[in-house]
């Protein structure tokens, strides 16, 4: 299921699918669906270890904005009917989404997302603090000032995603490389010509770049300038416990969230002010610090006490790739043919990445416009056209 | 037990106890072996490591989960239970898994009921309880004010030395500037110095024919007692460091909480694990490692007279093992593994202190009854020649484990290599290793954290 | 039923972490996460350096080939209780001083 690097690459493919988290392999399982051969996904590593493997598997629709409203809801639709797709299980449980604010100021934005969701028949409500305790029963409300809450929200267990794509892709032909790394493009006259490696080079007309926090640097290869940038995030996984937590609790006024694993641990993690925001990606830090296992302890007792006996596991970090307005960017740019990109996540690529790969793979063979990846596209910034979404937590 | 002053609560049961000992220990003497089950399958499980390693004790203690008995001291009116993993559906269950796991699909949970979707949402809800260990914390052990923060800087150090065994001890006299040394046990000299002090005491003399030992025990009392005199040197016993952070940053933990302490320079002298060797049933209660035996016989002083041991493996700590067992009166069997070169002088003093020797023989079995080890299966590697040894205690001395996930938080470059019993710098010469790490600090990792045996050491402290 | 065990804490025999291997999770990650071996309560202290040996056996390289997973801190398990009381400002900005390359699993 997951091939060992074995022998040279292909000396050509008809595309090249840079990156081994959910978004390129996702991508490479629609394109193969939908009838496309000798397609070749390179990863550095090990499937899942860029940001995919070290996310906190949370699959939400509430959003602020309808392009992300929308791709979320698909996905969940999608999630729901994944693990029978791919054949393997994803764990997904729709134990909903609890998003709570400590802060006045922001009920109002809350109350206008749970409309705009609403009008996009996402079944999100608004709740008062002491409504929040039917759905949590232990959680300290006293500081609370509203809540919004989904039921149909929930988390899936990353991994699993990740090895059922690469499963699926593999039985319709893909062939997965990790452990291979691109060192290089080749493009020549405005195309896409070929890739090097570093197990060998590949002619082909076609490149995606799903390098997730690496896709700035990807980009920059063939001169297309992202304006993306990399932060790091921490995240730990606590002990396992028998069931108490159903929903994923989210805090968009200190960043904290955390919810409970079918294994049973606690996962979850919390913004960072004061963490440096890493420009360059040669500056990609994923060592863990005590201040963030201080900090999430703190915010995480204070929220939900009874979690002070319990113990904290293991702690990592991992990257977002951010966007100036927090939304993805698809598809490709005006006069190089044969680049495709799914990346800007801004630190919810796992929830979008099966409705984005299945709209771009059916963007990228029949060519047909969509109105949700064209208006993702990089052109929007040139274009000044943006706005963003205002719930970008952790 | 001359003055059993505490009394615990075991599953409603009360139980006297000796002040100072651990909840797994104070079981123990009270017949209680089987602490907890495993979560698959539901194997028995009791102490094992007696350091806060594995998960063989973990227990619900005052309202709390997932507490490590062998690390809990006993407290008046503590209230301790098992808690079992497969509670939700029962042992039932349990033991269907455990005869017919073979049959099922490794991961079956992952490939089973996928589709339809209604079914796989089904099977996500029957599954979900049978995840998990312990319930919940109850509310008496949360509700109320939190404890308020503390500040608990140790400061900024020239050098940190961890772990205060021969290895530990020579690195402190060897620096220099202000060093602490920090140590998980309660007296200088490492984990081996309490039981070469029992061993010592014990009837018959046990150590009196092995040199090696001998010569150890003066050592690091020699060593201990030159570092207690150093004015550059603070200790930190009953101490462990739970967390490294880079560049160069311990987490530790005493009986008061957790501090934080920093340096420019780290000695990493953690020792070795006990490694057991992956015979059948090698997790039921009773099978151990020396270290395990040092901890319960000696700070725990669990009640050894008259049970019969199995002493197996090679090298010092499998006669330090004997020695200390003997000493508090068990029956014991050495078991020399093929490896093993005793000298006449070991030998004389085994037949001397009326310990049953078995030559040339590897563990195969682990055979239980009640839940717990009755006896040890021998073959001679080859399959041929088996032999069984009755015993309640198998204490396993193999090639020891280096200790090696602080050296590797803080930034070392280690390397497996089962001849030198796990991960070890890449690039040791003679169980040392120095150099900066990527992120500034100067880093030392030395004795059996970095590949060498107790063997090794003694080798280098005997003239 | 007697078992060999290679995992306590997940309870993986040797046969289970071999037939994962020939299921095609042949590398010590995604096998880590598939069976479970060294993520339980003891964090791989008693089943890492086996599970490595034993990945190696069964594809016939060298032990030292085996890349190490990242072993993340802290290295006992710390309730968040006691985590919560450690209050030390300083903890801020020890990150900044050493960039590292780009490589996520360099250090952990
Ligand atoms: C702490 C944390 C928590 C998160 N929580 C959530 C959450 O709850 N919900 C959610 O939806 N999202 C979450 N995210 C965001 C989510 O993880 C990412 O948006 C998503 O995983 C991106 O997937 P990807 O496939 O695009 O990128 P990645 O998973 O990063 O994959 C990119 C891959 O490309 C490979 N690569 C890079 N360069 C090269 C090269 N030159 N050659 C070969 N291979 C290369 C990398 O090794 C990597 O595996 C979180 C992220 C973090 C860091
Ligand atoms: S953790 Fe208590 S015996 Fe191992």
């Amino acid at each position: 299921m997951i091939p060992l690097p074995e022998g040279p690459v292909p000396a050509t493919a008809d595309a090249v699918i840079v990156g081994g988290g959910i978004n390129g392999l996702a991508i490479a399982y629609e394109l193969a669906r939908r009838g496309m051969k000798h397609l070749v996904v390179l990863e550095r590593d090990y499937l899942g270890s860029g940001s995919t493997g070290r996310c906190g598997g949370g699959i939400r629709q509430q959003w602020t904005t309808e392009e992300n409203i929308r791709l979320a809801q698909e996905s969940v639709a999608a999630f729901e009917h994944l693990a029978g797709e791919l054949g393997l299980q994803t764990f997904f449980r729709q134990g909903g989404y609890l998003m709570v604010t400590e802060d006045e100021s922001q009920l109002e934005s809350m109350r206008k997302a749970v409309a705009l969701q609403n009008s996009c028949q996402v079944p999100s409500r608004f709740l008062e603090p002491r409504e929040c305790l039917d759905i949590v029963p232990q959680l300290d409300v006293s500081r609370l000032k509203g809540a919004t809450f989904c039921q149909k929200d929930g988390t899936a267990y990353p991994f699993s995603v990740v090895w059922g794509y690469a499963k699926a892709a593999t039985r319709r032909g893909v062939r997965i490389f990790i452990r291979t790394r691109l060192l290089e493009v080749k493009h020549d006259g405005g195309r896409i010509t070929g890739v090097v490696t570093d197990r060998g080079e590949i002619a082909t007309p076609l490149l995606i770049n799903c390098a997730g926090p690496w896709s700035r640097s990807l980009a920059a290869m063939v001169g297309v300038q992202l304006p993306n940038r990399q932060e790091r995030h921490e995240i730990m996984v606590s002990e396992s416990c028998k069931p108490f937590l159903d929903p994923m609790v989210i805090s968009i006024s200190n960043g904290i969230y955390f919810s409970q694993s079918m294994r049973g641990e606690i996962v979850g993690g919390i913004g960072d002010p004061d963490e440096p925001h890493w420009d360059r990606p040669v500056q990609f830090d994923t060592r863990s610090q005590l201040r963030f296992a201080v900090r999430f302890a703190r915010a995480l007792t204070d929220y939900w006490p009874p979690a002070r006996k319990l113990r904290l596991m293991r702690q990592w970090a991992g990257m977002y790739d951010v966007t100036p307005d927090h939304r993805p960017i698809l598809g490709g740019v005006p006069g190089l043919e044969g680049y495709q990109m799914a990346c800007g996540y801004s630190g919810h690529g796992f929830m979008l990445a099966p409705m984005a790969a299945s709209r771009l793979a059916k963007r990228i063979t029949t060519g047909e416009p969509d109105g949700i990846i064209d208006s993702l596209s990089l052109a929007r910034f040139a274009r000044g056209d943006i706005e963003a979404d205002a719930f970008v937590v952790g | 037990m001359a003055d059993p002053a505490v009394t615990i609560l075991f599953e409603g049961q009360p139980l006297a106890c000796r002040p100072g000992q651990s909840v797994a220990a104070a079981l123990w003497d009270h017949g209680v072996k089987v602490l907890s089950h495993s979560p698959k399958y539901g194997r028995p499980r009791g102490a094992s490591c007696a350091r806060g390693h594995c998960m063989g004790c973990l227990m619900r203690i005052d309202g709390v989960p997932n507490v490590r008995a062998c690390n809990a001291p006993v407290r008046e009116g503590q209230r301790v239970e098992r808690q079992d993993a497969g509670a939700v559906y029962g042992r039932p269950m349990q033991a269907a898994l455990a005869n017919t796991g073979h049959l099922l699909p490794v991961g079956f949970y992952y490939k089973w009921f996928t589709k339809p979707t209604a079914v796989a949402k089904l099977f996500m809800r029957a599954i979900r309880p049978v995840a998990g260990i312990g319930r919940l914390p109850d509310e008496a052990a949360w509700r109320g004010a939190p404890p308020p923060p503390r500040s608990r800087d140790l400061g900024r150090w020239d050098t940190v030395v961890v772990g205060g065994g021969a290895a530990g001890l020579a690195a402190v006299l060897a620096g220099e500037g202000r060093t602490l040394l920090i140590d998980d046990s309660r007296l200088g000299g490492g984990q081996r110095r309490e039981a070469l002090d029992l061993a010592a005491a014990g009837e018959g003399d046990p150590l009196a024919g092995l040199h090696r030992l001998r010569r150890l025990r003066a050592v690091l009392h020699e060593r201990d007692a030159l570092v207690a005199a150093a004015p550059h040197v603070t200790r930190a016993a009953a101490t462990t460091v739970v967390g490294c952070y880079q560049p160069d940053m311990l987490l530790v933990r005493d009986a008061t909480g957790l501090a934080v302490a920093r340096a420019d320079r780290i000695v990493w002298a953690a020792g070795a694990l006990d490694q057991l060797g992956l015979f059948d049933d090698h997790d039921l209660p009773g099978v151990m490692g020396p270290r395990a035996l040092y901890r319960l016989a000696g700070r725990d002083g669990i009640d050894l007279r008259g049970r019969s041991a199995v002493v197996w493996g090679h090298g010092p700590d499998q006669w330090l093992s004997a020695a200390l067992l003997h000493a508090r009166g068990a029956q014991v069997v050495l078991a020399l593994d093929p490896t093993a070169a005793p000298d006449d002088d070991a030998l004389a003093t085994a037949g001397r202190l009326g310990w049953r020797l078995l030559h040339g023989v590897r563990p195969a079995a682990a055979l239980g009854r009640a839940g717990s080890l009755a006896a040890l299966r021998f073959d001679d590697g080859q399959g041929g020649a088996r032999r069984e040894a009755a015993c309640e205690l198998a204490v396993m001395c193999g090639r020891g484990k280096p200790v090696y996930d602080g050296a590797y938080q803080l930034g070392a470059d280690l390397v497996l290599d089962p001849l030198r019993g796990g991960y070890v710098p890449r690039g040791a010469v003679a169980g040392r290793w120095d150099g900066d790490t990527p992120a500034g600090l100067r880093l030392t990792i030395a004795g059996e954290s970095a590949g060498a045996t107790l063997a090794d050491l003694l080798q280098e402290v005997t003239p | 039923m007697s078992k060999r065990i290679l995992c306590r804490c997940e309870d993986v025999t040797i046969e289970e972490f071999g037939k994962a291997y020939r299921d095609g999770f042949a590398e010590m990650e995604a096998l880590k996460r598939f069976t479970g071996v060294g993520t339980g309560f003891c964090q791989g202290k008693g089943c890492l350096c086996e599970s490595a040996l034993e990945l190696a056996r069964l594809r016939g390289i060298d032990p030292s080939q085996v890349p190490l997973t990242n072993i993340r801190p802290p290295i006992e398990p710390l309730t968040f209780e006691e985590l919560a009381s450690l209050d030390l400002p300083p903890l801020v900005g020890e990150m900044e001083a050493a960039p590292r390359g780009d490589d996520p699993e360099v250090g952990p």
